[in-house]
């Protein structure tokens, strides 16, 4: 019998794995917004600098012809955390109100394998940051949005670990 | 026990961060720009998303989108300037494109190849405004901001314009500013601006005469002269002042001079 309330002390090891999972979840959610509002690159050329939002980056590339690599990017930056941050919560969700979802299991896999695609933004930036080196000619530096980017992955990253912990506990 | 701690830290990490990311999207919310829309005769240059308003050297908006005015088929720059900066731009202020100008004339804004064309303002608080037309040309008054301005009042402005050297024993010591037509359309009337330091140099009975181009004088008895100053006046026009003695009082702002005719000028040449 699981203890569903809130309130109540007694929590079971899947409340508490709940209970991280949702709010590594939901501060993820929150951080993901500024992440995509403030730069997260800035770049310095020619002794004039631009600052690059998510999606300033995204169509630049595109309008630039490399509509593939723009793809690329905004399946990794916008798609799947997005995709990775409404499963969780869904996840979640059924699981708190324990609504039958067979999927769930294979649900939380799935955000599992994309995970690691969601990082490409950071790992874009710091391969920009150590290649693109010119002193006062050009430097590419990270922004704020790249670390809060970093902080969404991570926390992303924990509450599924939490989640599977829950899963892995139940029989 | 050891498990309820771990959740609650968690949990206090986690809305720490969602105090933080509130705060941050709030920051945006408050400090994102103004939108404004200023009309040009031709944004040449400019680039979208790179080009910057700059004053003095600070940036203080970004161009983020041209287009044209369907009605008057002017562009139309979109920019985004600062909330901070909003409060100065009132609806009187002045917009310019500030370009490299590099000819033989003159060599301006070097720093525009590097940096990229821009659109440089003089802020003029007041009340806000959305749309701005562009000025053609930048406003020289600023560069000379202390400096003479004084008037020729000329038959013809034949070889001189806006930028043309104002020479004083054959130095620069000023330029032309602007050039209209008198009120009654018969003398062009010629602005010129005096650099601060050689303020003195004009008197109240200082002369002055047009030397743009070359002169060719074909006299029968003499024979043929050609008399040509420099390359710069050949090429972009010139006032050459002549100040007798420097006993009369210096000019003040806004003085009105006669530019000398050929004739006269050649007359005092020879004197």
């Amino acid at each position: 019998m699981k203890n569903k309330s809130l309130i109540s002390i007694k929590f079971s090891h899947t409340d508490h794995s709940l209970i991280r999972a949702l709010s590594f979840t939901i501060a993820a959610m929150v951080l993901y917004i500024p992440a995509n509002l403030y730069p997260f690159m800035t770049m310095k050329y020619a002794g004039q600098y631009q600052k690059t939002t998510i999606w300033d980056g995204i169509k630049s590339l595109y309008e630039g012809g490399m509509w593939g690599t723009a793809t690329i990017v905004f399946m990794a930056s916008i798609i799947i955390p997005v995709f990775k941050l409404l499963s969780l919560f869904f996840i979640i969700t059924t699981e708190y109100l324990n609504i039958a979802f067979n999927a769930r299991t294979s649900l939380l896999a799935l955000v599992d394998f994309i995970g690691r695609w969601s990082m490409l933004d950071v790992f874009l930036v710091s391969i920009m940051v150590a290649l693109i080196k010119f002193g006062d000619f050009a430097t590419v530096s990270a922004d704020i949005a790249s670390y809060l980017l970093g902080i969404v992955v991570i926390m992303t990253m924990l509450a599924s670990a939490s989640l599977s912990v829950c899963y892995r506990e139940e029989p | 026990m050891r498990n309820l701690i771990l959740t609650l830290m968690i949990w206090i990490i986690c809305f720490t961060a969602i105090t933080f990311g509130i705060s941050l999207t709030y920051s945006w919310y408050k400090n994102r720009g103004k939108d404004i829309y200023i009309s040009f005769k031709d944004v040449a240059g400019l680039i979208p998303n790179q080009s910057k308003i700059m004053y003095l050297g600070v940036e203080i908006g970004k161009i983020i989108d041209m287009q044209l005015n369907e009605a008057t088929k002017l562009p139309i720059v979109k920019a985004r300037i600062s909330r901070r900066s909003s409060t100065m731009i009132g609806k009187n202020s002045e917009f310019w494109i500030v370009r490299p100008e590099l000819s033989l004339g003159s060599v301006r804004n070097l720093g525009a190849i590097a940096t990229g064309d821009y659109i440089a303002v003089n802020p003029i608080k007041g009340e806000f405004s959305k749309t701005f037309i562009g000025l053609d040309a930048d406003p020289v008054d600023d560069q000379f901001e202390n400096g003479l301005k004084i008037f020729i009042k000329s038959s013809t402005a034949s070889g001189i314009e806006v930028g043309s050297a104002v020479l004083f024993r054959d130095v620069q010591i000023g330029e032309v500013g602007h050039m209209n037509l008198s009120k009654d359309r018969n003398n062009v009337i010629i602005k010129i601006y005096v650099d601060d330091a050689y303020n003195n140099v004009i008197r109240k009975n200082s002369y002055f005469a047009n030397i743009s181009g070359f002169h060719a004088s074909i006299n029968l008895f003499s024979g043929s002269e050609i008399s040509l100053n420099s390359i710069r006046t050949l090429i972009k026009g010139g006032i050459t002042v002549i100040t007798p003695n420097m006993n009369s009082a210096p000019a003040k702002n806004g003085d009105t001079f006669t530019m000398l005719t050929q004739e006269q000028f050649q007359a005092l040449q020879n004197n």
